[in-house]
């Protein structure tokens, strides 16, 4: 049946590739570097499918591969940093013109990374304060206290960004 | 903002394009757990996952004779590809071409050929996106683009196309003709095509759909757009039933599921019968492709690649060649992918006939990876060298 596995992992990744990507996105804000994370998670998804098929929540399984590998990419980064090869965190990707339009992520770029992390696995990625914990090696109450920041850092931003967008160039005038 | 609004922003953020794609993660997990068997050497743990993708893109033509096509003129053929009378197995070792690549093309793999040869069809790739490229007699065209992502998977000998439109995320079946595209629409409501259209030589179309948001084929319904049609009409066929592919006097030939898994290939014919194709005792099986008499797919546990006779029933079962580089813990080749009128099976690169896998010469260094064949003995497919460079190529048999 091994063909058949293979069937139901292409039909799955082919269904859920796109929260995934927007799961990496959001987490690392960075195009390629989301790209790469999802590439490595479903390839070892791929290899453990089996398994994993038979998982009780299958799509909380593969975020939390994601985030994973989102974090080993981040250490893995942070090391190169350390070696001297300067691998800028958050590079710039205006070439998409994408997320320039979008306050949102604008603003998640603003905030601390661990606060970041909290709120996209919790509401993006639907997982619960103790799964969130887990995943991030951190304690439940530093989850709830990140993501009560996170929720009012982000909104601060967010006001001002559009006050800063009504009074700057009109084309990114926020829809709310 | 509160949470339930944050939930929903998060939902309809505007991310960039992902460059990640099903077919690549497939490829990239079967090299990964290939190079595990290989460090792991006879330690036998199972925890690879072998097999196929199997995305079936037969292609048909009519029978008996190769006069029957709808008043269109039978095609013209390459300088460099000689055919052999339809019929014969040649002695001969087959005799490779190389498929030239359209301007601005760096790799495109073939994907397959129609009944008489003359046209062949691929994807170039940018990203994850899938690039159409068209051969007519042996010469590249870059088909114009559509959406994010084109992606063929089958023509016919009157040289109409098909494939997936990607477009905000979504697919789109579609038939190419005369230069021009014609999305093809799905019922009411919200519908998710798979695996890939197949056409036949009259210009029936046919795909599988799931509701949105389902996935292994749950809740699917068979859908045919009869030629030159738009709308689609859903094939009556039981709960499960999936089609692969139709023949040209009309019949269908696909797959029955149940719970995720595939029970027993079928072909059901034009006058509404069903046939079940064999199956022998303690298997499951699948039917992925069919042209004339044929039907081509595999079984499970044992893993091997099989040919039905639709008119016998008679099941033939490929064993693996004694070099085949089998995919990880698999014990056979694994279901056949296309078969041409004379029975001729495609699976895992090779092209097995009754007197063993075709000899597909290639360059010192190079391996040869069937991709379909056509009626007369027109294999297309690539040469793969040890850092995967495709190169697209045929072989005359």
């Amino acid at each position: 049946m091994r063909t058949e596995l293979e069937r139901e992992y292409v039909d799955y990744v082919s269904v859920r590739l796109p929260h995934l990507h927007r799961l990496a996105y959001l987490l690392c804000s960075d195009a390629h570097q989301a790209d790469d994370i999802v590439q490595a998670a479903l390839t070892s998804l791929y290899i453990g499918w089996k398994r994993a098929a038979g998982a009780d929540n299958l799509d909380a399984y593969v975020n939390r591969i994601v985030v994973r590998r989102y974090l080993d990419e981040r250490r893995r980064r942070w090391a190169k940093v350390l070696l001297g090869d300067a691998v800028p965190e958050q590079p710039s990707n205006d070439e998409h013109g994408l997320e320039a339009r979008d306050e949102l992520v604008t603003a998640l770029k603003a905030l601390p990374k661990g606060q970041r992390a909290v709120l996209v696995l919790r509401f993006l990625g639907d997982m619960s304060v103790e799964d969130t914990a887990d995943v991030l090696g951190c304690s439940v109450g530093n989850v709830k206290s990140q993501s009560s920041r996170g929720l009012a850092a982000l909104r601060s931003v967010l006001e001002a960004g559009r006050i800063a967008s009504v009074e700057g160039d009109s084309r990114w005038t926020s829809e709310s | 903002m509160d949470e339930r609004e944050l939930r929903e922003r998060f939902d309809a953020i505007g991310v960039p394009p992902s460059r990640v794609h099903v077919g690549a993660l497939v490829a990239e997990g079967r090299r990964r757990v290939k190079r595990r068997r290989s460090w792991q050497a006879a330690g036998g743990a199972a925890l690879a996952i072998g097999g196929l993708l199997v995305v079936p893109s037969v292609v048909f033509h009519p029978r008996p004779g190769p006069n029957l096509s709808d008043g269109v003129p039978v095609a013209s053929r390459t300088a460099s590809a000689p055919v052999s009378p339809a019929g014969s197995v040649p002695a001969a070792p087959c005799v490779m071409t190389n498929l030239p690549l359209p301007k601005g093309f760096t790799s495109v793999s073939v994907v397959a050929v129609d009944p008489t040869g003359r046209y062949i069809v691929g994807n170039g790739f940018s990203g994850q996106n899938f690039l159409p490229v068209l051969w007519t007699d042996g010469k590249p065209q870059a088909l114009p683009m559509r959406g994010e992502s084109v992606e063929l998977s089958a023509v016919n000998s009157q040289g109409v196309v098909v494939g997936l439109i990607t477009e905000n995320n979504k697919d789109y079946t579609f038939r190419y003709q005369n230069g021009r595209y014609t999305k093809l629409r799905t019922p009411a409501g919200s519908w998710r095509v798979y695996p890939v259209p197949e056409i036949n030589t009259v210009g029936d179309i046919v795909i599988n759909a799931e509701p949105s948001g389902n996935t292994g084929g749950k809740d699917s319904i068979a859908l045919i757009w009869p030629a030159g049609a738009t709308a689609a009409m859903k094939i009556a066929l039981p709960d499960g039933a999936n089609v692969m592919a139709i023949t040209d006097d009309g019949t269908m030939i696909g797959t029955m599921y149940k719970n995720g898994g595939a029970v027993a290939g079928y072909a059901w014919d034009a006058q509404g019968r069903t046939h079940k194709l064999t199956t022998p005792s303690g298997q499951t099986a699948a039917a992925y492709a069919g042209r004339g008499d044929w039907a081509t797919g595999g079984l499970w546990p044992r893993e091997s690649a099989v040919r039905w006779n639709l008119r016998t029933g008679k099941l033939t079962e490929f064993k693996a060649p004694a070099d085949a580089d089998l995919a990880p813990a698999m014990d056979g080749l694994g279901p056949g992918e296309k078969v041409n009128a004379k029975g001729w099976v495609v699976v895992s690169g090779y092209v097995m006939r009754d007197d063993g896998p075709a000899t597909l010469p290639v360059p010192t260094g190079l391996r040869a990876v069937a991709k379909d064949v056509s009626d007369d003995g027109l294999v297309v497919g690539q040469t793969v060298n040890a850092a995967d460079t495709v190169v697209p190529r045929t072989w005359r048999c």
